[in-house]
């Protein structure tokens, strides 16, 4: 009945899911997976108000921090059960990205993408100064291990199972919203916002859902980093964040749920592979990301996994700025 | 049905719609003709509510819908397609016809989640229904392809099954002819007449092609400077004195 109606890809997912842990015993590797996948729900976030409603925001970091502080502060300062701390998490993300977007996106979608940017430098310079309530630079620590139902996730293996099942309902859900009426509604909108206002669709309506179910899973994603890291710090949430997530959406494919799989697990993978005590790799590390999505933007804006026809307007001018700068000129 | 009385739209000092009124009964038909920048196009954004209008009145069914928003007005039945085509490119042909029918699809947001078996037969029945319009306008094989993969001509028909998907009481096609040579421009408007009487709805057509529109319209205006220069049967516009005036002096010159 469940491989009926959501397919193979779907079991072989929870099948995966339940194996990994049970067949890679190195613990670091399951850490760097852990981690990957709490960066996937970012992505996916990132590209529900990127890829499928076409809006550039630069500003995910900062909900992806509010959701982190909020499940620290909740568990830490009162005792709250991890569930609550993460349905608290989602909600408080939820709601700073719906009331940041109401006023941007009944104007113009541009607006967003500065107030963003400007939401992410104000909430660090609030969780770096506000010390009486976030402990500042410092950062929150001792934040407890996650606990469902009075089972604890100690090892990294048990660590896996939460996020990855936290991942697998995410991707389940999205997938149910982009496949029907409401993902047609952002995916109009992002292709013609007059086309999509003539056929009756509430053009700021599906943008202000777009970016708060965004946000609700970047809120969702910084508790389980919390809980994961058991700490949490200003810089963790920094604007340079942002870009990554951002980079992680294009890399993998702009509107593609497989996509932002890929792109999150590069974007972690390839730095942690590059580890190592080589003076020439600890230097060339940060440039790496960089790279594949200069190489991408060049070859390939639509993202690997990409389901765009033409990738959106901002992508295409950038694609053509950077292959007239590398392209062109290698030519001659 | 939907009458207009006296609407002028300003851009600067320049008046591109001074004054226009219309009206079509419902299942009427009313075409509109004039040269280029006559103000045709402007009058259409003011019935659909794209182009906020500095004096006049729209209404609907008695009701006036001056000024609102274009996805209100859409909602009360009023659905257009453009000159310039506007489809979602990145989407398929069956997706875009999908989006036409947004309004009758469930929404809420805990519905799309846990999905109760309500909203999967919903959208199964809304996927035959788009299928079987793709048949109408004859675009069944390229269901799934993508809307930018189309050729011109597959362009307009696809725009057609979208607007008829959202189930218009009054539908308005900004010159659905243009770029077509005579034999594509004479199947689409049979097309357009099949569909206008199978379903019995409005029609509101934008087109240059005078001969071919008179045709098939039962009353006509044509508007030369944002103003109407000519109104009643197709005949009448078509003989009337300025209309030919305009109609020469644009081709004289």
């Amino acid at each position: 009945m469940l491989v009926a109606r959501a397919g193979w890809p779907a079991l072989a997912g929870i099948v995966l899911l339940i194996a990994i842990p049970l067949m890679v015993t190195d613990r670091y590797v399951l850490y760097v997976l852990n981690i990957s996948m709490i960066f996937a729900i970012l992505a996916i976030g990132q590209n529900i108000i990127t890829g499928w409603c076409g809006m550039l925001t630069l500003g995910h970091a900062a909900f992806f921090g509010v959701g982190a502080y909020t499940s620290g502060l909740l568990a830490v300062d009162h005792g709250w059960p991890f569930l609550a701390c993460f349905a608290a998490a989602g909600l408080a993300a939820g709601l700073a990205g719906a009331l940041l977007s109401l006023p941007c996106l009944r104007v113009r979608s541009d607006f967003l993408s500065l107030i963003t940017i400007a939401f992410a430098q104000m909430f660090f310079v609030v969780v770096n100064n506000w010390t009486e309530l976030t402990r500042g630079p410092m950062g929150l620590p001792r934040i407890p291990r996650m606990e469902v139902f009075g089972w604890t996730a100690r090892t990294e293996a048990e660590i896996f199972w939460v996020i990855g099942g936290v991942l697998a309902i995410v991707m389940f859900a999205v997938h149910r919203l982009v496949s029907g009426p409401i993902g047609r509604a952002w995916e109009a909108v992002r292709d013609d916002e007059n086309a999509a206002r003539a056929l009756g669709i509430n053009v700021t309506h599906a943008k202000v859902q777009a970016f708060t179910i965004g946000c609700v899973l970047a809120g969702f994603a910084g508790s389980l980093y919390a809980h994961t890291l058991r700490i949490v710090a200003p810089e963790m949430f920094f604007l340079e964040e942002s870009l990554i997530i951002m980079q992680m959406a294009i890399l993998g494919g702009l509107a593609s749920l497989p996509g932002s799989l890929l792109g999150a697990a590069l974007m972690v993978g390839i730095p942690e592979a590059l580890r190592s005590g080589n003076e020439w790799l600890i230097t060339l590390r940060p440039g790496i990301g960089g790279a594949l999505l200069l190489a991408m933007m060049i070859w390939r804006p639509q993202g690997l996994l990409g389901r765009l026809r033409d990738a959106p307007p901002f992508l295409l001018a950038l694609s053509a700025a950077l292959r007239g700068l590398f392209v062109q000129r290698s030519r001659r | 049905m939907l009458r207009a009385e006296g609407v002028c739209v300003s851009f600067g000092g320049v008046r591109a719609v001074d004054g226009v009124s219309l009206a079509v009964a419902p299942h009427g038909t009313l075409g509109i003709i004039g040269p280029n920048g006559s103000g045709k196009t402007t009058t259409f954004n003011v019935l659909t509510g794209e182009q906020r209008a500095n004096a006049g009145r729209v209404t609907l069914g008695g009701r006036d819908i001056t000024g609102l928003a274009p996805h209100r007005i859409a909602r009360l039945g009023l659905v257009r397609t453009f000159q310039n085509l506007r489809l979602f490119p990145n989407m398929t042909v069956l997706e875009n016809v999908l989006t036409g029918g947004h309004l009758r699809q469930p929404r809420a947001l805990w519905r799309q989640l846990l999905r109760p078996p309500g909203v999967a037969h919903a959208e199964a029945v809304e996927r035959e229904r788009a299928a079987a319009l793709l048949e109408e306008v004859t675009l069944a094989d390229r269901m799934h392809a993508y809307a930018s993969d189309l050729s011109y001509g597959q362009t307009k028909r696809l725009e057609l099954a979208r607007a008829l998907n959202a189930e218009p009481l009054i539908l308005l096609l900004d010159e659905p002819t243009a770029g077509m040579n005579d034999r594509q421009a004479r199947e689409i408007l049979e097309l357009v007449r099949a569909v206008q009487a199978r379903r019995q709805l409005a029609l509101i057509v934008i087109e240059h092609n005078v001969p071919e529109l008179a045709r098939f319209v039962d009353s006509m205006i044509a508007l030369d400077a944002g103003r109407v220069i000519a109104a009643g049967t197709p005949d009448e516009v078509v003989r009337h004195p300025r209309v030919v005036a305009a109609y020469l002096g644009q081709e004289a010159a």
